[in-house]
């Protein structure tokens, strides 16, 4: 064992006593001999250990002590990684496993309300939405989950959730992005044209700031005319001034260069969404430090703005240094939040490297949505989101053994199971 | 009360020819041809289809799954003039073939979608959305080929993901949608280019939320479960009456009678072709309850389903519809986007599979027909985590001979035998791995598609110029 991990497990092993003093209730959780994709700077480990107390990750490491009153999980011949997360859903905000569907609550949107960037999803959130537990069997244990544009550029905020079991606080970042359209769907809310979505984002932005500047004016009826309403002009202040991401669906290339001068002209934060295309343009993104959030399993652009969709979209993005993290996003086949981590194993298919597929599940999104400190990595001091699998994470044939979000076991429950398990004896089935 | 007249002469003889008919005893010719010279029988619109140039082939080395529920290790597939010639373990290749070394690499069936609507359907493209006729629920009278465009580039994604044969259905909007048609994935100038030689034609119908909310919606019927059904009945017993006004016409004919054929109806041709069952039924039909329904409601009317499509729910019925010699055609893990959809679960597949009824995955989506392996990886993966202990060999039945035989089509492709069409796929390893992908793709012998050559991809004029060919991948 070289000094540096012996120097880095004595660190790991005071951070676990602190912990154990700490949390002297909480039973410890160890994760034995698994190859552990860490995600952070210890790369993959062969056969290591993890530590949980409590909620967090205390110690990962080849040559862990256990503690005595450990409950273990030997992961022998098994893979572990964190908690997997889809970096665009509607998760929670509906009660089927899509938008549109016509099934119950869908909060995800609300095109006669009139507000478009104030709009927020929070109190949309349904923590017992029935889709829940069957996402995060699948190793999904965080999500974006985001409102949809109906009738307006900004359709509002979005949040991080996780898909834990504790209702009713599954929100980890509230108004993590502003969520916006352009491309040929923000050219449709526009009014038919990608200059008129063009105009009416610069509009809404110099109106944003002329408020934010002139508020007491404003209340006073003393301003010019603005675009917005009052709401919509508040909730895109600091999405103008560049303090909150604004994520942008856009794929066509020329959209790119669109994206692109936007960032530069008003020091926005802007993050890709779609870009089925965006590989056309992957080193001036790359230069421009703008990531993308993209479905790599599109490659069928029968939509004009992305003819150029191809499977190796992530592979050359990642290539040329583009930050990359995936989603499902729904064109042109809608298909589950789960269905994540097939995708990305096409990716690797059509060039990804698997470990980078892996971190655009996990770290990536971690960066890109501020969640660096919590969420992402095997390291001591995040949240214990934690996966073992049965095999390759990617793999098709794969599946969780354990989930673990913040530290709790999730229970081998869904109403998918309860269904499966009430017909699985035909004809015998016991209502 | 009919009279002879010239007219009637000219209308007799378009249907069936006077002259055959002088020269043939009348008994006989009725019997024989007059079955097949009902208008309903006829193919009007016939398959161009001739199978491309192809050279003798061997694949060597090969993990082979045959799709009539073998696994081959260290197969050798030969394949001449279109036809599988030989395959096995130890097979002795014969000089002149082109050898394809199979070390490390499998070999299936050309794969099988039951389930399509590319080239007549697409969400961006309203001039291009040709699948689905909402004007009226009841359209048996529609044929999907005269929608379909040979220049989708779907088609060729499809290939590109080792889909050699496909049914093209419409919509389902409506309780009758109208004929499907069955295609060879080649590239073509026209519909006739690619329809797959001598198989027969399909009938889409639909259950459920689809047909009841578009009309209802329009306020018009049907706007429930019941009425639907209703529908079926009532377009079933006309199309009873139609088909005994054609073969009492045809007996009186036999019976050297002059008399006039009854009025053509092109949606109950169809349906008179669906009740003497040469056009199978593909019932879109998710709920167990509405399954179960539409069987009986067959055996009431004297037709066969043969597929139930979309079935969320077979896995609540699979002893009936094994019990009934029913497919069901499913997705590995697609549920949930309606409320009839809401009851998925992922074991379904292999469910219906232990029950012993007829399994088939589907795509229904241009970009699930390009990883349809994956699809069945995913449905046999979930099934073995119950111990249903379902192989390979068994799974990749789903997306072969199952629907081959669904189709009709079993006699010709599906399976790897001897003197079947040579549709084959080497894929770069075993396809049940994400990490797989079709390399190789023969159809009819004919190397069609070569993954490391672009050249050997073809693309439709649709994109062409505007994306360079590969570039997809």
């Amino acid at each position: 064992m070289s000094t540096f991990k012996k120097n880095l497990l004595s660190v790991l092993v005071s951070i676990t006593a602190t912990a154990l003093l700490m949390e002297a209730n909480a039973q410890s959780i160890a994760i034995t001999n698994g190859k552990v994709y860490t995600m952070g700077s210890a790369g993959t480990l062969e056969r290591a250990t993890i530590l949980i107390e409590g909620n967090a990750i205390t110690a990962v490491g080849e040559d862990l002590v256990v503690p005595e009153d450990a409950k273990v999980i030997d992961a022998d011949g098994q893979s572990v990684t964190p908690g997997l997360m889809n970096s665009y859903t509607q998760l929670a905000l509906a009660d089927g496993s899509a938008p549109g569907n016509g099934i119950g609550d869908q909060d995800y949107g609300a095109s006669e309300s009139g507000y478009g960037a104030a709009f927020d999803i929070r109190y949309g959130l349904n923590p017992r939405a029935m889709i829940i537990p069957i996402v995060r069997l699948h190793g999904i244990t965080r999500a974006i989950s985001a409102p949809l544009a109906t009738h307006d550029l900004f359709a509002g905020y979005g949040a991080v959730i996780h898909l834990g079991e504790t209702p009713p606080d599954m929100v980890v970042t509230s108004r993590v992005a502003l969520f916006a359209d352009f491309g040929a769907r923000g050219a449709q809310i526009a009014g038919g044209a990608r200059d008129a979505a063009a105009l009416k984002i610069t509009e809404a932005i110099q109106d944003a700031l002329h408020f934010d500047r002139n508020r007491s004016r404003y209340e006073r009826g003393q301003t010019r005319d603005y675009s917005l309403n009052r709401m919509d002009l508040e909730a895109l202040v600091p999405a103008a001034k560049g303090d909150v991401i604004i994520n942008v669906a856009a794929n066509r290339a020329s959209d790119m260069r669109y994206l692109i001068e936007l960032k530069k002209q008003h020091g926005l934060n802007i993050v890709v969404r779609d870009g089925q295309e965006a590989w056309l343009m992957a080193n001036e993104l790359a230069a421009a430090q703008i990531p993308v959030v993209l479905n790599p399993g599109i490659n069928v652009g029968m939509e004009f703005s992305g003819f150029n969709a191809t499977y190796s979209n992530a592979a050359r993005l990642h290539a040329a240094g583009v930050l990359i993290a995936f989603s499902n996003v729904s064109n042109p086949h809608p298909s589950n939040p789960e269905i994540v981590r097939q995708l990305a194993g096409l990716a690797v298919a059509h060039g990804l490297p698997r470990e980078e597929a892996l971190r655009a599940l996990t770290i990536n999104p971690a960066k890109i949505w501020g969640l660096e400190e919590s969420y992402g990595s095997l390291e001591p001091g995040k949240d214990a989101d934690v996966v073992v699998w049965n095999g390759d994470p990617l793999e098709l044939m794969s599946y969780p053994q354990d989930v673990f979000i913040k530290g709790q076991r999730m229970p081998d429950d869904s109403r998918q199971i309860k269904l499966r398990n009430r017909y699985e004896n035909l004809p015998d089935v016991s209502f | 009360m009919y009279t002879h007249t010239t007219q009637n002469i000219k209308t007799v003889s378009k249907l069936l020819s006077v002259t055959s008919l002088l020269l043939t005893p009348l008994s006989i010719q009725a019997q024989s041809d007059g079955q097949t010279l009902l208008p309903y029988k006829k193919d009007y619109y016939p398959s161009t289809y001739k199978a491309l140039a192809s050279e003798p082939v061997a694949i060597t080395n090969a993990t082979i799954l045959d799709g009539a529920g073998r696994q081959i290790d260290n197969g050798t597939l030969l394949m001449e003039d279109g036809k599988i010639t030989a395959i096995g373990a130890n097979i002795r290749v014969p000089e002149g073939m082109r050898i394809f070394d199979g070390t490390d690499k499998w070999v299936t069936p050309g794969i099988i979608d039951i389930h399509t609507h590319v080239g007549v359907s697409n969400r961006q493209h309203p001039s291009l959305s040709d699948g689905n006729e909402m004007t009226g629920p009841i359209q048996a009278r529609l044929w999907v080929e005269h929608s379909l465009w040979p220049q989708h580039p779907g088609f060729a994604r499809a290939l590109a993901g080792g889909v050699t044969t496909m049914q093209v259905l419409p919509g389902s909007g409506n309780l009758i949608g109208g004929r499907s048609i069955i295609i060879k994935n080649v590239p073509a100038r026209t519909m006739q280019g690619m329809k797959f030689p001598d198989a027969p034609y399909g009938l889409k119908m639909a259950c459920g939320e689809n047909p009841k909310r578009a009309y209802g919606g329009m306020g018009s019927a049907p706007a429930t479960r019941m009425a639907n059904v209703a529908g079926y009945r009532q377009a079933f017993i006309e199309a009873a009456e139609y088909k005994r006004d054609w073969e009492d016409y045809l007996v009186k004919i036999e019976d050297g009678e002059d008399v006039r054929p009854p009025t053509r109806d092109l949606g109950m041709d169809t349906l008179a072709a669906v009740l003497d069952d040469d056009i199978f039924v593909n019932n879109h039909c998710y709920r167990a309850d509405e399954l179960a329904v539409m069987m009986d409601l067959a055996k009431e009317m004297g037709f066969k389903i043969t597929a139930f499509h979309h079935t969320i729910e077979a896995y609540k019925v699979a002893d009936l519809l094994a019990e009934n010699d029913v497919c069901a055609v499913m997705w590995s893990d697609w549920w949930g986007y309606k409320l009839e959809a809401l009851d998925g679960v992922l074991e379904n597949i292999a469910l219906v599979e232990k029950a012993g009824a007829c399994a088939i995955a589907h795509s229904d989506s241009e970009a699930v027909m390009q990883r349809m392996n994956q699809e069945i990886a995913k449905a046999m993966a979930a099934g073995n985590r119950i111990g249903l202990n379902i192989s390979r060999a068994e799974a990749i039945r789903w997306i072969t001979s199952n629907p081959a035989r669904a189709m009709r089509i079993d006699d010709k492709v599906g399976s790897l035998e001897v003197d079947k069409q040579a549709d084959v796929v080497i894929w770069t390893t075993d396809p049940f791995s994400v990490y797989a992908l079709a390399e190789h793709v023969f159809i009819d012998g004919a190397h069609i598609y070569d993954r490391n050559d672009p050249s050997k991809q073809p693309q439709s004029d649709y994109e062409l110029g505007i994306v360079e060919r590969g570039d997809h991948q």
